[in-house]
């Protein structure tokens, strides 16, 4: 099975990040690990699992949500969230917890994901999202 | 979406209105509701042609209850939603308010401090002050402030902005308010609006520098254009001066974050559609709209008290070296936002004024600048990229009705920060810049060579335009000397 494939294209000022993978879950999985990546250098043991629960009207805005959510939980606890279980994905909800460890040294802060030319759709066999995230 | 193609619109045409303005009509997209005019010298708008701005601001046209026309500024580029350097005012009551019209780093704008010290006072102090100054101000997220507000503190911050911190806690003085956008605290700001994870994002940033663009750079004048302006200004030949730029940090991220989500899911209650999504928007009179004016107006005077206490980093980083200098005399020439919406009269209309990336330049004599604005104008800050000059300029009348009162914000950018970091490396770029007498202070290569000043487009040619377009008028230039980065 292909693993998922991230692309980070940069525009002017932000980023725009394409993911392909096998299934939804896989895709939003290694949304966080970009998000986890770009966040910073980490050291030490992975903290606790928090928990994640949002609802959306379609799921290419839970993507965004999802992305903003680790946004803002990496910037409040300092960790960058690399970890996610149990993953449960519906048409207009997710549940999930993450976990990270302790940031040292924050390389590309970002600051929020847009709907700007949001989409998230079918390419053959595979999904594919593109989010253009502020930084 | 009609922003998915680079370039000029296809079929779409720039017609000349002025020796530096372009026209699109109404008439060019069914969904316009005003023309959209950018200022722009024939090489300036060929760089904008390359990319989606233009697009984005015929997007902008299309916002409910907008009047006018939809600017482009001098320095505009692409953005998400609106394009960054764009102008639009919507008509009260119910013209539309749209935090994508204000952007995520809600009043990110700068601060210009004038030191009572010459370049040549300075001396060999010139390493150890940029040094100290660096020491003294906490740059990067997740590097918290050394103040950490608790609820209390940062209510009253959201509520009350700058004079909560020269009244309340002693940082600063009285005058300081009257040199600030404002006076350092917009109106109508409700902490209550902003939801926890803002309120918790930002709670540790208090007089943090943040990263990507922003800056404190340590200036001399290096030459005075408008002697009037200059004087009143309090800036002289050789002067040093500190320029700070910065936001509302994690806070107004998250703000923006919120409400861009909220106004999506009301769109159709309010009967809206929009060509791109990030533009989402509600009536100013409707709840959400006077919720994130709310909002919004706290996450700003968050901007500003942060701004406010770096300045206060800079005073004493400046008074531990020169002990001979009280905090005091390091003077607050003006501070000003550059993306914001704020409720201004134009002929007796009511309108809510979206600048996002773009600066207020009110003209002499307005009703809302200190009396020792009213003769030059409101000063208007246009920083240009690292080892590069910045200008300081003042309002004109004119300004009124050819922008709102608006002027750009400062070069804008030419290239992505990987196509900077391609163009020049950090070690690289540091050498260059040192070898110009500038003293860089940034812990991070990849950070430098993002900011390079090839990924900017030339100040020197945008404050121009600015001019020619009787936007603002040049009164001094400004030499870095020293950089501070995260």
């Amino acid at each position: 099975m292909p693993k998922p494939t991230v692309r980070l294209d940069p525009q002017a000022a932000e980023l725009k990040l394409v993911i392909r993978a096998d299934s939804l879950e896989e895709l939003f999985t290694e949304a966080a690990r970009v998000v986890s990546r770009e966040w910073g250098r980490t050291e030490g043991m992975p903290g606790e699992w928090t928990r994640v629960t949002l609802t959306a009207r379609d799921r290419e805005t839970l993507l965004v949500d999802w992305i903003n959510e680790l946004i803002g939980l990496s910037e409040v606890d300092q960790r960058a969230f690399n970890e996610v279980r149990g993953l449960r994905l519906a048409a207009t909800s997710l549940e999930a917890e993450v976990r990270g460890r302790a940031v040292t040294g924050t390389v590309s802060p970002l600051k929020a994901a847009t709907l700007h030319g949001l989409s998230l759709q079918r390419e053959g066999t595979r999904w594919r999202a593109e989010v253009v995230i502020d930084v | 979406m009609s922003d998915a193609s680079p370039g000029s619109p296809p079929g779409v045409e720039l017609t000349p209105s002025g020796p530096v303005s372009w026209d699109i009509p109404a008439s060019a997209r069914e969904d316009m509701r005003v023309p959209v005019r950018i200022y722009a010298s024939e090489d300036l708008l060929a760089g904008m042609r390359t990319g989606n701005a233009i697009t984005q601001l015929m997007n902008v046209a299309t916002l409910p209850g907008i009047v006018g026309h939809a600017y482009g500024m001098p320095d505009m580029h692409d953005g998400y939603g609106f394009p960054v350097g764009g102008v639009a005012a919507t008509e009260l009551p119910d013209g539309v308010v749209s935090p994508g019209g204000v952007g995520f780093d809600i009043n990110c704008g700068v601060r210009l401090l004038a030191l009572p010290l010459s370049r040549e006072a300075l001396g060999s102090h010139h390493e150890r002050l940029v040094h100290e100054m660096s020491r003294s101000i906490p740059s990067g997220v997740g590097r918290g402030g050394a103040w950490r507000l608790d609820d209390y503190e940062l209510d009253r911050v959201l509520a009350e902005g700058v004079p909560y911190l020269v009244r309340g806690r002693g940082y600063g003085i009285e005058e300081d308010l009257l040199h600030c956008e404002s006076g350092g605290c917009l109106p109508g700001a409700d902490g209550g609006a902003v939801s926890p994870r803002a309120r918790d994002r930002g709670r540790d940033q208090l007089g943090t520098m943040g990263s990507g663009n922003h800056f404190v750079e340590l200036q001399v004048v290096d030459e005075i254009i408008a002697r009037d302006a200059a004087e009143v200004f309090g800036l002289a030949q050789g002067q040093l001066t500190v320029l700070i730029h910065s936001g509302s940090r994690g806070l107004g991220h998250q703000v923006c974050t919120d409400y861009v989500r909220l106004m999506d899911q009301k769109l159709p209650e309010y009967g809206i559609t929009l060509p791109d999504r990030q533009l989402s928007c509600a009536p100013v009179s409707s709840r959400e709209g006077k919720e994130y004016l709310a909002a919004m107006a706290a996450a700003a005077n968050f901007a500003w008290c942060n701004r406010h206490m770096i300045a206060h980093h800079v005073r004493q980083a400046v008074n531990r070296i020169f002990r001979e200098i009280p905090l005091e005399t390091v003077r607050c020439v003006y501070d000003v936002a550059h993306n914001i919406a704020k409720v201004e009269e134009f002929g007796g209309r009511r309108l809510c004024v979206h600048r996002k990336g773009a600066t207020r330049a009110f003209g002499p004599h307005h009703g809302e600048l200190a009396a020792h604005f009213q003769v030059t104008g409101q000063p208007v800050f246009i920083p240009g990229s690292m080892g590069t000059a910045s200008y300081v300029m003042a309002g004109l009348p004119t300004s009124d009705t050819r922008s709102w009162a608006s002027a750009c914000h400062g070069a804008g950018r030419s290239l992505s920060r990987s196509a900077a970091k391609k163009a020049v490396t950090g070690p690289e770029l540091r050498k260059t810049l040192e070898a110009q007498g500038i003293v860089v202070r940034c812990p991070s290569n990849q950070g430098l060579a993002e900011e390079a000043p090839a990924a900017y487009k030339d100040v020197a040619a945008v404050a121009q335009v600015v001019e020619q377009a009787g936007l603002a008028r040049r009164v001094a230039r400004l030499r870095p000397i020293g950089v501070i980065k995260a």
